[in-house]
């Protein structure tokens, strides 16, 4: 063996050091006019595993980090083929993953030993999971929509034993303040001679027609957007300018007066049982507030209040009558009758219209 | 029937005759290298009679009837294409046709990179550099025009034959 085949055959030997030790490994070159003997043949099968090894190392290297998408080249080497098999089953595995986080639970893995048992088990786990849930969602959907509708008939009963903004102020904050309303016509209406019309009728068909009657008053009183406060006994007793500012208070309130006389004859006319009413109507300042920690009821105070009920009891049956206050306010939109001051008691002599 | 002259496929389902009856006692299965053997006999034959273009031309549309034949008459997933796959998955393993599964599905450009591990038209062949599951190629193609109503074009772009340890194939959607 000459230096020559020497030197080389050191330079073959360090570099397979190199390949085993992990090193960069270059290609060894030889002159090229080289003698094609073996030491040409093993240089050359070196290079070319030299060639796969490092691209070999390089794809790992990027399999390690998670990167897929690089393919390796085709090669004879067995080490070669495994790993396009692994990369591919990987690239596989991905896809299988992206489909069931996109809600496909009925992909499987098949043939990949343990690892095809545990990724079947996870994803039938996953969808027992997945089902369960869903089927919890459904069920609490369901009592969501009963809450919401409980809620809604929680709400229209609030409603209709309570105004709107004050409703509203006891859903948000749970409580309301009581406010004083310096400009409030209020509403009073009795039916005369209750007492002794119901002695002759049967509980059952006073309570019918009693019913009928303050329907009417409700449905006309909304409409003038007014508000009901409560009714005692055959008494009606309604605001208009509260809880919400209304500038056409006394207005609305004496249309809807108006309004409720026509309703009651037009009722007498076709019912053998004949009704009528005394309305009296002022205007001045009254306190609103909701009374009561237990079966609230939203109730008005003060003096106006008791003015427009005396303004009542010092009507005619099917008449209205009004307070100066009030009539100052409607004077040019209704027709009206001035009556002679009337004596009211605790109030002196009164200017009543009606 | 079978020998019948033709300008289109006349092939159908029933061609495969009823196999219960007619093989009590040797049943349904048979040996792969058996199918092989008429696989690459045929192909010898043509080659030497034609050339490889023809060839190829024939398995790869023969397959692609087979792939329109096996969605008619296997498949009855064919509303959603993910559970057409899982089907498919599950069909081709029954039939030991070979294990496919899916790399790459991108179900907006119809890009597909499908493989089939344990092939019955190549897996074990010697190694020689060649792609040869041309039949495949059209049987995948057949199978995904049928559940796209597209037309496609699939290429084995590695092969048991070039030193893969599976069949990739990419298919693509022809615009």
């Amino acid at each position: 063996m000459t230096d020559a085949e020497k030197g080389y055959l050191d330079n073959i030997t360090e570099a397979i050091y190199q390949i085993l030790n992990g090193k960069d490994t270059q290609h060894l070159k030889l002159p090229e006019d080289y003698p094609d003997n073996e030491i040409r043949q093993v240089t050359s099968y070196l290079n070319k595993l030299i060639s796969e090894y490092n691209e070999f190392s390089q794809a790992m290297q990027l399999l390690s980090e998670g990167e897929l998408k690089n393919y390796i080249s085709s090669g004879k080497l067995s080490i070669q083929q495994s790993f396009k098999t692994l990369q591919s089953n990987l690239r596989h595995l991905t896809w299988k993953t992206q489909q069931i986080s996109n809600g496909d639970f009925t992909q499987q893995i098949d043939f990949m030993g343990d690892f095809s048992t545990a990724f079947n088990s996870m994803a039938n786990q996953l969808k027992d999971a997945f089902e369960k849930i869903e089927s919890q969602n459904k069920e609490l959907k369901i009592a969501n929509e009963i809450i919401q509708r409980e809620k809604e008939k929680s709400d229209k009963l609030l409603l209709n034993i309570l105004p709107v903004k004050v409703a509203n102020d006891l859903k948000t904050t749970g409580t309301t303040k009581p406010e004083t309303f310096n400009n409030v016509t209020v509403f009073f209406s009795d039916i005369v001679g209750f007492t002794k019309l119901s002695a002759n009728l049967e509980p059952f068909l006073l309570i019918n027609e009693l019913n009928e009657i303050f329907t009417t008053f409700d449905n006309i009183i909304e409409k003038n957007h007014c508000e009901r406060i409560k009714t005692i006994g055959d008494a009606y007793l309604a605001v208009c300018g509260m809880p919400n500012k209304d500038d056409n208070h006394a207005e609305n309130i004496v249309k809807s007066a108006i309004e409720i006389i026509h309703s009651l004859n037009h009722k007498n006319n076709h019912s053998k049982i004949k009704w009528e009413t005394r309305i009296g109507i002022h205007t001045g300042k009254v306190v609103g507030g909701v009374v009561g920690i237990k079966k609230y009821i939203y109730d008005v105070f003060g003096d106006t209040i008791n003015t427009t009920s005396r303004m009542e009891s010092n009507s005619n049956p099917m008449k209205i009558n009004i307070s100066e206050s009030t009539y100052q306010l409607v004077k040019n939109k209704f027709d009206f009758i001035e009556r002679e001051p009337i004596e009211v008691k605790g109030k002196g002599k009164l200017k009543c219209i009606l | 029937m079978f020998k019948e002259e033709r300008t289109e496929s006349k092939f159908n389902w029933n061609m495969l005759g009823n196999i219960q009856d007619g093989r009590p006692n040797l049943g349904s299965s048979m040996d792969v290298s058996v199918y092989r053997l008429m696989q690459f006999t045929l192909r010898d034959i043509i080659i030497k009679e034609f050339d490889v273009a023809t060839a190829n031309k024939i398995y790869y549309q023969a397959g692609k009837r087979a792939g329109e034949a096996l969605y008619e008459n296997a498949i009855t997933k064919k509303d959603n294409i993910n559970e057409f796959i899982v089907e498919l998955q599950d069909v081709l393993a029954q039939l030991k046709i070979g294990i496919l599964r899916v790399e790459k599905a991108d179900l907006e450009k119809l890009n597909f990179t499908i493989t089939i591990s344990e092939d019955l038209d190549c897996s074990g062949l010697p190694i020689c550099d060649e792609e040869i599951c041309v039949y495949d190629e059209g049987f995948i193609d057949g199978l995904l025009s049928a559940i796209t109503g597209k037309k496609f074009k699939v290429k084995e772009v590695d092969c048991w034959c070039s030193g893969d340890r599976i069949c990739r194939f990419e298919a693509t959607v022809i615009k």
